[in-house]
Order: C-alpha cells, then structure tokens, then sequence
C-alpha cells in the first residue's frame, strides 16, 4: 500500500496515499483495532450534517471566511452523497470514549475535500471544528442521529404494522377461538380481539416514543469542552441550532442546561429504555403467533403462517 | 422435514427483541459512565442505540407484511377446541352458581363430553336455553 506522511500536534506519521483523512485518524485506527466495527452510517451523516450547520453559524458570525464556509458545505453534500461513506471513516466503535477521533475523522475528511474545492487550506481544527469541541458535538450527534432515524425510520415502520394489524383484525373478525390463560384454555375470545390487543400495544409505544423527541430535540452543541462555552460565538449555539433544523426539518434548539447534556446521557438512556419495552410488546406479540401457528396436527395450529 | 413451514418471521422478531434488550443494558452501563463534565461512553451508546432503532424499524415491516398480514385461519381448528373447551361453563356461573358449574365443567373433561350435554343432564336448564347461554361468540361481548 502506498503511503504519504501527515502531521499533527503529535508529530509525523504514515497515511494511506488515497485516504481522505489524515494524521489524527490514522493515529485512531492504529490505537483501536478492537471490533472491526466502525460507527453506524446513520451518525456519520448527522455528523456532517452538524458540520454543515456550524460552518454556516460561523460564517453569519463573522468566525470563519465566506468562501471557507462555503467549501464545507459543498464537501458535505458530496460525503452525503457518496454509496461508500464509511469508506472514509474507519474508526472502531471502542475508541476514546468522548468519540473524539470520530469528530476529528469528520474534521480531517472535510478539510482535505473542502481545501480541494476552495483552493486554499481549510483548516481541521481552526475552519471545520470552530466553535465546537467533541464533547458537545459528539453528544448533540447522538441526539441528532437518533431523532432523524425515529422520524424516517421507526415511527414510520411502527405505524405501518398498527394498521396492517387493524387490517387484518378487521378481516378475521367473524372468527372465534379459545382464549387462554397461563396457557390453559380459557373463555373464548374473538381473533380480532387478540390482533387489537397487539395494535394498542404497538400504539402506546408510538405514543412513549413520541413523548421522548421532545428532550431529544435539545442539544448540548455549544456548551463546547465542559458546559460552559468557552471559546464559541455567544450566539453560536443558537445559529447552529437554526442552521441545523432547515437541514433537517427537525426543530432542534439548545439545551436549557449544557453542563447536563455533555455530562450526561439520561435522554439516551430513557430512549433506549423505551426501545426495551417496545422489544417486550414485540416478543409478546412474536410468540402469540408461534404459539397459535404451532402444530400443524400436534400444536394449537390455529394459524398458518405464510411459508417463506 | 421436509415440507415443514416454521415460523422465521416471529423468530426473527424475538431475536431482535433479545438483542435490544441487551443494548439497552450496555445502554445503561455507558449512561453511567457521565463523570463530572463529560460521559465518557458515548461512542458505544451511539452505536447500540442507533442499532436499536434500525432493527427495530426493520423486523417490525417484516412483521407486518411477512406474518400479520398473510396468515390463514384454521377455522375448523378453532370450532373444535371452543366445543370442547369446559371452561365455557364459567358462563352459568351466575346461574347455577359456582360448585355446580365445576362439577359439570370437571364431568365434562373426564368423560371428553361437550359441556353442553353434560349441563343438560346436571341442571334444569333445557337444551335452548343451554345453547344460548354456552354460546361462544356471545360470551366475547362481555355483561352478564
């Protein structure tokens, strides 16, 4: 494999000759050859999306040049629009535990695609990372990664299979079987009893979901090293926020405390809790079909699942 | 076997489930890890719970389109099981009172009799009333 040598605060070392990152990744995934997993694609998006929203914030606040604020932008729209995105990003998943080199990936990639396109030198850390530290955007990325992929993914999927149960609730509704309790048959009950029991179970987990955007919505971008935002705009937190949500249509804006949002992850925690439960209603309902499509001759057989 | 359908589908789901819950226990963990200014977890909380969500969204249209949506009704299945079923005496409890109905719904399963014969010949209810009141698809209405 050929090589070209980069630089950093550390001093020199080897990086792939065509890689789009540099010294600072490359230090990463010399230390961290742990899983082979690298971050999901998911957050690696939400991240340059990230980037593009503070490139914009600071060029409105006079923080980085015009043209430099520019040439980030467009590298993120091409990085977004690339089949192989992780390509540029090897960093395992077990690396420093404040994702630093996943930020500082993201800083290096856009520096060497938005220095080609400016024609002048953008800066990883002076341009791209201004105003940010990865202790406030690594977490606001969290937030961020998790909220887009609620919107345009699990509510979306959640919803569809609510009304495919009503649907075929509707469908079976003439039929009656033997209910049962501690698997021991019981008074009858109707199929589409069972089948709506699912739907509202399903239906109060959109709901749980749901209730936890709205914290999840708040972000910790701003509050930079450890809460108090030293060294950003005042405004920036704001700007970012207001760049961030014409990206993605999502209203994101600043947490009423950063020092929580960067020491902690209790949104996290309470999303992923609810994601638990949600997994319970679908074991729940997972097994009520085995069960009722058990047999054919020496189980229940009450169903017959489509073969596959 | 071959010929053998299984059900792939809710087993899939239900091993999403299982690994769901598992990040949600190395979740809690790294949501632990918050040390003064900073968690110090964040990557591993980005990954599991950004898998939590994409599996999730995955096997629940599988779930949909692949299981709920296509399944076929054994009637015959259905009716067999309910005529037997004893426990549907459970329905002349309010008029016979509950020992009466055990000792029909226990007859009935031991000598593999429908519970409608059995309360015939036990009590003074006649075979009309009898077979409104066992009715199945009466008693999933709830009342008494």
């Amino acid at each position: 494999m050929s090589t070209r040598i980069e630089r950093d605060s550390m001093g020199e070392l080897e990086v792939p000759s065509e890689a789009l990152y540099s010294a600072q990744t490359q230090r990463a995934v010399i230390n961290f050859p742990v899983s082979g997993l690298r971050m999901p694609v998911s957050f690696v998006r939400s991240l340059l999306l990230a980037k593009s929203a503070a490139a914009k914030a600071n060029v409105t606040l006079d923080q980085i040049p015009l043209s430099v604020g520019k040439s980030i932008c467009e590298a993120v729209n091409t990085l977004l629009k690339s089949d192989d995105l992780l390509v540029h990003f090897p960093v395992d998943v077990f690396q420093t535990g404040s994702g630093t080199s996943s930020n500082m990936n993201a800083n290096e990639v856009l520096a060497t695609i938005s220095s080609e396109l400016a024609g002048e030198a953008v800066s990883p850390n002076d341009h791209i990372n201004c105003g940010q530290s990865s202790n406030d955007i690594i977490p606001s990325v969290i937030h961020i990664s998790s909220s887009i992929e609620l919107r345009e993914k699990l509510i979306p999927a959640l919803e569809h299979l609510v009304q495919v149960i009503r649907s075929k609730a509707l469908e079976v509704q003439h039929y009656v079987k033997t209910g049962r309790t501690h698997l021991m048959d019981a008074m009858p009950v109707r199929l589409s009893q069972s089948l709506e029991s699912w739907a509202s179970q399903i239906e109060g987990q959109i709901e749980a979901i749901k209730r936890i955007e709205k914290p999840l919505h708040c972000l910790a971008q701003g509050g930079t090293a450890v809460g108090t935002g030293v060294n950003a705009h005042p405004s920036f937190a704001a700007e970012f926020n207001k760049e961030l949500s014409k990206l993605t249509e999502i209203p994101f804006s600043s947490a009423s405390n950063f020092f929580n949002y960067i020491g902690t992850q209790d949104v996290a925690v309470s999303l992923s809790g609810q994601l638990k439960s949600l997994a319970v209603s679908m074991i729940k309902i997972a097994n009520d079909l085995r069960w009722m499509n058990s047999g054919p001759l020496a189980g229940l057989g009450e169903i017959e699942l489509e073969a596959l | 076997m071959p010929g053998k359908v299984n059900p792939v589908i809710p087993e899939a789901v239900a091993m999403v489930g299982a690994q769901v819950i598992g990040n949600d226990a190395t979740i809690t963990i790294a949501g632990q890890s918050g040390n003064f200014e900073l968690n110090v977890m964040l990557p591993v909380i980005a990954h599991n719970l950004l898998e939590s969500i994409a599996i999730l969204s995955s096997v629940s249209v599988l779930l949909a389109d692949k299981a709920v949506k296509t399944f076929k009704v054994n009637e015959n299945k259905l009716k067999e099981a309910l005529s037997r079923n004893p426990i549907l005496v459970t329905a002349l409890n309010p008029i016979i009172g509950y020992l009466k109905a055990a000792e029909i719904a226990k007859t009935a399963y031991r000598e593999g009799r429908p519970v409608i014969d059995v309360a015939e010949q036990l009590t003074d209810l006649s075979r009309a009333e009898l077979e409104k009141l066992l009715d199945p698809e009466k008693l999933t209405q709830g009342g008494i």
